[in-house]
């Protein structure tokens, strides 16, 4: 690369919150998967969180179709940026820092987050700060539900990620204890929803026919719950011999020219995910002597997650926070949330050459060139 | 009044340039068409300081708007709109391949010129211009995409003539070079000149010309269907 003149630019830039009478203005820009997401926080204050998505554009595909995407974030980004400002009565000169997802996520997704990130604070001359997009899932439930214990653990179940968190501070102190070995949560609901011929995205979809079947009418498998695997994944989770098993189930029923009795099939399934969720969990809170649980990610609106979460983590005595569902989803607030954590903790500005990771490690609050 | 224009393009490699009055204060570029996101905003931040000026001092962007590869096209898009919005500055959309046959047609005494860039996929972005007496170009024909072989068939009188421009020369000789791989340096060249672009986009904004920033994408979006999950 030549590059003429090329100054470090995000030095000498600084939030300088004392020049303020209150907490700086930091913008998030989420651009992950397919929702076009950006918000402004005020401390741990929510001004405005705008969203645009493309979902409607993927749902005949039966998956999120990444260029499609990639299309609809280009052209999203201004509408939304303006509708984000505008809506928080504020002007974009009253931005003090700019926060963007720099992974996990699509590639070509993620591209158009961190290039207009970029360009609005270079133009605004603001620094910039590359976030994990897992991270802001936990992050988020601050502005929902206040300022974070000392400790907790944060769950993120979503369609790509299943992660256990042993979270100190959001911003500087994070321990993954687990995650999935194959598919995310959201991902085997996905798959189940194929397979019993619901539309996509079929989290949804499973969970409403769930809610009319009989949880006990089929002993799926709980991932990595025996004792062997417990040894050496006591956090880890593993659906896709959940799913497989699932598939078997359907098959046999298809294969006798029997009925499919797909709310029975959906409500065993969701069990067994909600129930493997929370077992593990409450096991690292036992373990870890946590008294506090966040959970966050699109799989979060799961109804007998949050049912089973409330009860069982309400029958040993833990705090459990769950965001309403529209900050569950992917959303700008997250990452505006996060972005403000990482600001009042002093951390540096990102360098305007930081690249986008689509494999973003959770031991990374910050991206890197 | 003055007018400080930066411009962008991002079709291939990643260039920019800072003008001023016309005048070229500051140029950058990196030769790397798959790093756009990395690079693009350090050659800005090195072209305004090098043309010793802020993102205060701007007065209009333009930005090549392909046709080109996806990813990197977006980079250069997104980066000129919002910078544009942020600083409430006019934007000029320009055809990375006008800006390519300006140049070529710039410095040589020929009329017309095939321009053929990489569209990755064994095949071509391409463009026909022509120069017209008050010393304009014009696209004849194009943008398109396709392979090598159909572009040299469709444009056989420009390619045997040797009117033809763009990288697409270096990569596909054998079709649209005659198999003779061009010394000419900018035939190989990955980088559209942002100042001539720049000059393009105030030029046809003089003439009162519409410069809309649609992504010239040329191609549908690669759809895969899933089929039924089957259990493994």
């Amino acid at each position: 690369m030549r590059v003429q003149a090329a100054r470090r630019a995000g030095v000498g830039l600084v939030v300088m919150a004392a020049a303020h009478d209150h907490p700086p203005l930091v913008l998030g820009i989420e651009t992950s998967c397919d929702e076009t997401g950006i918000a402004l926080v005020r401390g741990q204050e929510l001004l405005t969180d705008v969203t645009a998505s493309s979902m409607d554009e993927h749902s005949r595909f039966g998956g999120i179709v990444p260029e499609v995407a990639s299309r609809a974030h280009l052209e999203a980004f201004g509408p939304t940026l303006s509708a984000a400002v505008e809506r928080a009565g504020v002007g974009l000169g009253d931005i003090d820092a700019v926060a963007v997802t720099s992974g996990p996520g699509l590639v070509g997704s993620l591209t158009v987050g961190v290039a207009a990130a970029k360009s609005l604070a270079l133009a605004l001359g603001v620094p910039l700060y590359g976030v994990n997009h897992i991270l802001g899932h936990v992050a988020v439930d601050v502005l929902v539900d206040g300022p974070f214990p000392e400790e907790f653990l944060g769950l993120v179940v979503s369609g790509g990620h299943s992660s256990l968190l042993h979270v100190r501070d959001i911003a500087t102190d994070v321990v993954e204890l687990g995650q999935t070995l194959d598919d995310a949560a959201g991902e085997a609901f996905d798959k189940v929803g194929r397979l019993l011929g619901l539309p996509y995205p079929g989290g949804p979809h499973v969970d409403k026919l769930a809610q009319q079947g009989d949880p006990a009418a089929f002993a799926f498998p709980r991932g990595l719950s025996r004792p062997k695997d417990m040894a050496a994944h006591a956090y880890d989770f593993s659906f896709s011999g959940l799913k497989t098993a699932v598939a078997r189930v359907v098959e046999g029923f298809t294969d006798r020219g029997e009925e499919v009795p797909a709310a029975d099939v959906a409500a065993s399934f969701s069990e067994a995910v909600a129930d493997v969720l929370v077992t593990k969990t409450l096991a690292a809170c036992e373990r870890h002597d946590v008294g506090c649980v966040v959970i966050g990610g699109g799989f979060s609106a799961n109804s007998r997650l949050r049912e089973l979460a409330a009860q069982r983590f309400g029958e040993a005595g833990i705090d459990v926070r769950i965001p309403p569902i529209r900050y569950c989803t992917d959303n700008g607030a997250m990452i505006a949330a996060l972005g403000s954590a990482v600001v009042a903790a002093g951390l540096p500005a990102s360098e305007f050459d930081i690249t986008i990771d689509s494999q973003m490690p959770l031991t990374r609050v910050l991206a890197t060139a | 009044m003055t007018s400080t224009l930066l411009c962008l393009d991002t079709s291939d490699g990643a260039a920019v340039a800072v003008l001023r009055d016309g005048q070229t204060l500051a140029a950058a570029r990196s030769d790397d068409p798959r790093r756009h996101v990395e690079h693009l905003a350090p050659l800005i931040v090195g072209c305004l300081d090098t043309a010793g000026i802020t993102a205060a001092d701007l007065t209009a962007i333009a930005v090549g708007t392909g046709p080109a590869p996806f990813t990197g096209l977006r980079v250069g898009l997104v980066t000129a709109r919002t910078f544009a919005q942020a600083r409430g500055l006019p934007i000029h959309g320009v055809s990375s391949l006008d800006a390519i046959a300006a140049d070529a047609l710039a410095e040589q005494d020929v009329e017309d010129v095939l321009v053929v860039t990489d569209a990755r996929r064994r095949e071509v972005y391409w463009g026909r211009y022509r120069r017209d007496e008050a010393n304009v170009v014009h696209a004849v024909a194009g943008p398109g995409v396709d392979t090598a072989a159909q572009v040299a068939t469709d444009h056989a009188d420009l390619v045997e003539a040797g009117q033809v421009t763009g990288r697409g020369l270096a990569l596909y000789p054998a079709d649209l070079a005659g198999g003779v791989v061009s010394d000419d340096e900018r035939a190989a060249d990955a980088v559209v000149d942002a100042s001539r672009l720049g000059h393009l986009a105030l030029m046809r904004a003089r003439a009162g010309v519409a410069q809309p920033t649609e992504a010239l994408y040329l191609r549908r979006p690669d759809v895969h269907v899933p089929g039924r999950a089957t259990g493994r």
